[in-house]
């Protein structure tokens, strides 16, 4: 959607490597397509009790213009996975291992060549970091009012962006500020520039943080839980919002959320954590089809399905999420799982496996004694 | 939850026209210059035993409603009538302070913020077990006991009584909040189930612990929610409130089946579905909810309402009888073919 007010000269440009790239939904899968690779991240806290392992041994990867759900309950590490990727994790927590690749075509490389960088090898306050933040990557959060300041307009903290990471006079930033905020359905944009976050209403606060962090055209979007402080008519603005700009910006999404229903509507691809591990990982069509984790089964079975009529009890997962301080040994998840086999989940940590094809699970049910993986549970002969 | 038709129950609350208005004002005077009808003209019923869940955007007046019930703020007019089992039907909103005290023991408010909802200064013992000691008098051990039965049923381990609430995550709260409501066994609960702030897995062991508890000491519920997976979960009847005013009420079977309100099938439809096949089957709604204190002309709905039609911009709906059970404020409610859920 051209703005008609500018002509045509004077239009924001838009990712012009991206765009001409093509990268739909629909794109093969090249590994030119790869985004940002996550692997093996470790993201701990030092604390004076001890050792929290928020993120043990993360490893995914988002390709361009797709979309990556991460689900889980609070206390799985999915906030601390985009905060490490972004770079933005404070002490008492560290990054103490893991790499994150980000594929980039942006300065620091040829016009249109790949260069990959490391994002964990970065200073986090330097120049090519803060870049990458808000440049390359933007990101959106839960509550948007946390991160708008409430003593400037809004219209003067999206400029401030802009010309952060673009080199263009006030006047221009001022542009392509009301054009963003137009292109994020805000009604009357250039009164809305001019407002205060208090006068603004949730849903309009977190399309002008959408505006704000999609200002810079980011090839990756990480979207923190943004609908969750919202009323669902409000969430489902948002959620097509979001989908409408992807296709228009052709940006990947990396989409944090517990909520099974925002998953199966925004995601391509999920990977579902449980205490700082990845425990599956697939397409999102196999995921509610076919989940194969028991922890994955057991949320899928413990939601109330509108439109399902039955007042049966749900099955709840026992117990609650250990404390991160004491993990249990074996699979992490053992005490609470429905199928846990003595004296083997308890005693040996389950790899992440891939049991079909673009089908990764961390658990031994899929895994027989020589340790190949199924497809199905193995009946294993156990003491 | 039990097997009494609906029809056949009696009343256990019934609420007729309540209106609760916020004066906008101005100047050093503070003229009164307008008005926020958070509440307007609200009338529903709750049936002994069953749970009739209130449901809206935030802003549409549910809240205010559930407090107007309690009186823990004052209705500007209108009827609240609980019926109680030893002094008959009493009117709430006129009660002197004696029979209100009487009314609130059977009549229990269960809070919806787990954290700002429990003095962190004081221990489970003291914060479950002080609704026992101001009324029942109880001390020692015999508040002990009591208490550790209490949290014994909501699934707490009684030797956690001389906690603090630090010590317990957000779905444990969620239990000492609602052990504290079923303290004095009231038989009435009204309560925010902001069950959707907590995981998945937590939710559901709320969800069931309150059917649980609504079989054992037959309670009534009226639960303000905006999570409508969980309104058709948990409620018999549900009752649809936009910008101050009811727009719908029916089973929840058929009110989820069947909506006959425009408004509610938008809300039903904006429903993330945990299904990826379902992916932009919604209805998005344009536009936000109108304020309170500039309501649109005619039916509050009908700038946002795909189906409007002239009458509806200048005249506004009643609540009417649509059929069996079910009443609806909409000008086209029986023309209208509106898709529920399946």
């Amino acid at each position: 959607m051209p703005p008609t007010h500018l002509p045509a000269s004077e239009r924001p440009t838009l990712m012009p490597l991206i765009a001409t790239n093509g990268t739909g939904p629909d794109a093969a899968e090249h590994s030119d397509d790869l985004l940002l690779e996550v692997k093996d991240l470790k993201t701990y806290f030092h604390l004076s009790r001890g050792v929290v392992k928020a993120v043990d041994g993360v490893s995914f990867e988002v390709r361009r213009g797709r979309t990556l759900g991460v689900l889980g309950e609070s206390g799985c590490g999915k906030s601390v996975s985009a905060y490490s990727i972004m770079r933005l994790v404070r002490p008492p927590g560290r990054i103490e291992g893991g790499q994150v690749l980000l594929h980039t075509r942006r300065n620091g490389s040829a016009k249109g060549e790949l260069a990959v960088v490391d994002l964990t090898a970065l200073d986090a306050h330097g120049k090519r970091m803060r870049a990458v933040r808000g440049g390359e990557i933007g990101m959106v959060f839960q509550e948007p009012m946390t991160f708008l300041n409430p003593v400037y307009t809004v219209g003067s903290q999206i400029t401030e962006a802009i010309i952060l990471h673009q080199h263009v006079t006030n006047d221009r930033a001022r542009e392509i500020a009301i054009e963003m905020l137009r292109r994020v359905r805000l009604p009357d944009p250039q009164r809305v520039f001019e407002r205060y976050p208090h006068q603004l209403s949730g849903g309009q606060r977190q399309r002008a943080l959408i505006a704000m962090a999609l200002c810079c055209h980011p090839s990756l979007l990480i979207a923190d839980e943004p609908t969750t402080a919202l009323d669902v008519t409000t969430q489902a603005q948002i959620l097509a919002l979001m989908r409408d700009l992807q296709r228009e910006f052709g940006m990947a999404i990396l989409y944090i959320t517990h909520n099974l229903g925002v998953v199966a509507h925004m995601a391509d691809e999920v990977v579902v954590m449980y205490l700082g591990q990845v425990v599956e990982r697939t397409d999102v069509g196999t995921l509610f089809r076919d989940p194969k984790h028991p922890y994955t089964q057991a949320l899928l079975s413990s939601i109330p399905k509108l439109g399902a009529r039955s007042r049966a009890r749900l099955q709840s997962i026992p117990g609650v999420v250990p404390d991160p301080l004491n993990v249990p040994a074996g699979c992490r998840f053992h005490n609470r799982c429905a199928s846990f086999m003595p004296g083997l989940c308890d005693a040996q940590e389950p790899a992440i496996r891939q049991v079909e094809s673009g089908h990764l699970v961390r658990c031994l049910l899929y895994e027989d004694e020589d340790g190949r993986a199924h497809p199905e549970p193995v009946r294993r002969s156990t003491s | 939850m039990s097997s009494t038709p609906a029809l056949t129950r009696k009343p256990i609350l019934e609420v007729r026209d309540l209106k609760k208005y916020y004066p906008i004002t101005r100047g050093l005077l503070r003229r009164t210059i307008g008005q926020v009808k958070a509440v307007d003209g609200v009338s529903f019923e709750v049936l002994e035993g069953e749970t009739l869940g209130l449901v809206g955007e935030s802003g549409c007046g549910k809240t205010t409603t559930g407090n107007c019930i309690l009186r823990g703020i004052e209705p500007t007019s209108g009827e609240v009538i609980f019926h109680d089992a030893s002094r008959g039907p009493v009117d709430v909103v006129n009660a002197d302070a004696a029979t209100l005290r009487h009314v609130r023991l059977n009549m229990q408010k269960m809070f919806q913020d787990p954290y700002g909802s429990l003095n962190p200064r004081m221990t489970l013992l003291q914060i479950v077990g002080e609704p026992l000691v101001v009324n029942r008098n109880m001390r020692g051990r015999d508040l002990e006991a009591s208490v550790a039965e209490l949290l014994r049923v909501v699934g707490l381990r009684p030797e956690y009584m001389h906690r603090f609430p630090h010590a317990f995550s957000g779905g444990q709260r969620q239990r000492i909040g609602i052990a504290r409501a079923v303290a004095l066994e009231p038989r009435l609960i009204v309560g925010d189930a902001r069950v959707s702030a907590l995981d998945v897995s937590i939710q559901a062991q709320i969800l069931n612990l309150l059917q649980d508890l609504q079989a054992e000491f037959g309670l009534s519920y009226l639960f303000v929610a905006h999570d409508l997976s969980i309104v058709e979960h948990i409620a018999d009847r549900v009752a649809v409130m936009y910008v101050g005013k009811l727009v719908e009420t029916g089973t929840t079977e058929d009110l989820f089946g069947n909506p006959m309100h425009p408004y509610t099938e938008a809300l039903l439809s904006s429903v993330p579905r945990p299904d990826p096949e379902t992916k932009g089957e919604e209805i998005v709604l344009a536009g936000e909810v109108p304020s309170p204190a500039n309501p649109p002309t005619g039916c509050y709905f009908h700038p946002r309402c795909p189906y409007a039609q002239e009458i509806c911009t200048t005249e506004e709906p009643p609540l009417r009888d649509v059929g069996p059970g079910r009443r609806a404020a909409c000008h086209f409610a029986e023309q209208l073919s509106l898709r529920g859920v399946a």
